[in-house]
């Protein structure tokens, strides 16, 4: 519970300071005359951070799957590794190294956007898949489960909630990472952002950060909600203390 | 019936070269118990992996049925054999239900079906199939757990079991119930089970053989009855304990040593019954100071004497004992 109610505290601290920085700069209706911008751009928004968001899954989870296989075990700290050095170069950096080869426009945004993600998803299956019981896998085994069977039946349903919270984490982090797309000129509430800080319009700048700030809380309710939908009662953990990344 | 010949097992562990089996050689008839003794590291484990092919052997060959057990496919061999390990193993996001159907679904057998076949077995390894079919593992204790684990193996209905050490997590109290229950499952379902073992008195009590094995050979092999007459390797001697009279003696029961009699005994002495084992016998006779004891049925009425000499010329004439080199 405890952890819960620490999350939810945070969320409503952070909301009141964007709403006391919303009366500051001149109050609600300041806001809502970019009502139609703000409207287009989150749309803009969740399709940039869905279509990157997608095929990071997609990839993370099978590259996560793969590097836990018996043949390719040895090389999974190194990928691993690999994978976290490609992490620490900055957004930016990789927003502006995809644009020299792709142009302007979404395709650079997109290509940061699921780079960022990549990363949490496969170092969460690598770990949900590593952290079985070896009795559960023997077992499996014994029984006369093939490998495939292994990975659906077993393996998959109980590093679930492990790599849910990996999917989560990186879906909700890029909801913050994908204002930068602005700057690459691949749409999304980083228009109203940045030009609000160029412009010196607070309201501006508030009316991009509002629904940014929302959506990320949003995605991340309905993703903790999808999540115990899927996770089996049997390993469900209501008080969720995995890592945090 | 399963047949083991001449099988080993060799590997290199930091670049040490190991011998895990030395060419070892069994035999298990359809139906009976065949108890793999010894302390740990000394093959048990690996010959038994190597009858469900989880490990391959080095040389020799496992026969099922008399085929040779590398001509099966692994897949299909191992469906037909039933699995048990101490930690149990269930898998923590299935029901207990789901549990014990899995090896039927893994065969593909209709839902409906399974339900059936895991309701049935719930109740037959004394578990109240309302209350626990839904359960999840991590709501039940370790004795209800390696129970679903052995209603798990048994649910395809194979002729063989596999079991590692299986009720060796259990505390003493449910480890004598499991055993008990299983004993009594076994005189009705006469499976073929292999079963793994560290402890003698767990192994006396099931086995209808004894295999005790020592650095990767068979030291031993015979009927309890018999290697507890013949203890005469030091080894041996020291795993079976120096009480192996009274080992021997608890599996014996008063029936067996009757001296007929129908004279009526005085209420106020001490009486057995034909079930009490020899051990009892022997307990009460050296606690009263008596010589024989009278035996009657449960109506009190008269069978016969146990006497102190019957049970000494018990203990003297040893059958005789399958020794291996």
């Amino acid at each position: 519970m405890s952890a819960r109610f620490v999350r939810y505290s945070i969320v409503g601290a952070a909301l009141g300071i964007l709403c006391a920085a919303a009366i500051l700069s001149g109050g609600a209706a300041a806001i809502l005359q970019y009502k139609s911008e703000i409207v287009h751009l989150s749309r803009q928004h969740v399709l940039l951070v869905l279509y990157s968001g997608g095929p990071a899954i997609v990839v993370g989870v099978l590259l996560g799957i793969a590097l836990t296989r018996r043949s390719l075990r040895r090389i999974c700290e190194p990928a691993m590794q690999l994978l976290s050095i490609l992490t620490a170069i900055p957004t930016l950096a990789i927003i502006a190294i995809a644009m020299m080869a792709l142009g302007v426009g979404k395709a650079p945004a997109l290509v940061a956007l699921f780079l960022h993600a990549l990363l949490p998803i496969v170092r969460n299956t690598v770990e949900g898949l590593r952290q079985l019981p070896p009795a559960e896998l023997e077992c499996a085994r014994g029984m006369g489960m093939t490998p495939s069977q292994t990975l659906l039946l077993v393996e998959l349903p109980e590093a679930l909630p492990i790599i849910a919270q990996g999917i989560r984490v990186a879906l909700v982090i890029n909801v913050g990472v994908a204002p930068l797309a602005f700057l690459v000129g691949g749409g999304g509430l980083g228009d109203l952002i940045f030009s609000g800080i160029d412009l010196f319009q607070p309201a501006m700048m508030l009316a991009g950060a509002i629904p940014t700030a929302a959506l990320a809380v949003a995605l991340d309710f309905l993703l903790s909600r999808l999540t115990r939908l899927l996770v089996s009662p049997g390993i469900r953990n209501d008080d969720a203390t995995v890592a945090q990344l | 019936m399963i047949q083991i010949e001449k099988l080993s097992k060799e590997f290199v562990q930091d670049g040490r070269h190991m011998v895990a089996l030395d060419g070892i050689d069994l035999e298990v008839p359809h139906g009976e118990v065949c108890v793999l003794l010894g302390p740990s590291g000394c093959g048990k484990t690996t010959t038994l992996k190597i009858i469900n092919r989880l490990v391959t052997p080095s040389g020799g060959r496992v026969l099922v049925d008399g085929q040779d057990a590398s001509t099966f496919d692994a897949i299909e061999l191992r469906r037909k054999i039933g699995y048990v390990i101490q930690q149990v193993g269930l898998f923590a996001h299935m029901t207990v239900e789901e549990n014990i159907g899995i090896v039927p679904r893994l065969l593909g057998w209709p839902v409906e079906r399974r339900r059936q076949r895991a309701l049935e077995l719930l109740a037959m390894v004394g578990l109240d199939p309302g209350h626990y079919a839904g359960r999840y593992p991590r709501e039940l204790s370790g004795g209800q757990a390696q129970r679903i684990g052995v209603a798990r193996a048994l649910a395809a209905d194979p002729p063989i079991l596999l079991m590692d050490e299986p009720f060796g997590a259990l505390d003493p109290i449910s480890r004598e119930a499991l055993q008990d229950e299983f004993l009594a499952m076994q005189l009705r379902l006469k499976k073929t089970i292999i079963f793994v073992s560290h402890d003698i008195d767990e192994a006396l009590k099931m086995a209808d053989r004894i295999a005790i094995f020592k650095l990767g050979r068979i030291v031993r092999h015979g009927t309890p009855d018999a290697l507890l007459a013949d203890a005469s390797d030091p080894f041996i001697e020291s795993f079976i304990g120096r009480d192996r009279a009274l080992k021997r003696l608890r599996r014996r029961r008063c029936a067996e040593v009757l001296e007929p009699c129908s004279r009526s005994f005085p209420r106020s002495a001490p009486r057995l019954t034909p079930h009490d084992d020899l051990r009892t016998a022997l307990s009460i006779m050296v606690e009263g100071n008596f010589d024989a004891l009278p035996c009657c049925n449960a109506d009190g009425s008269p069978v016969g004497m146990v006497r102190l000499a019957e049970i000494r010329n018990l203990l003297g004439g040893s059958p005789p004992l399958e020794a291996v080199s």
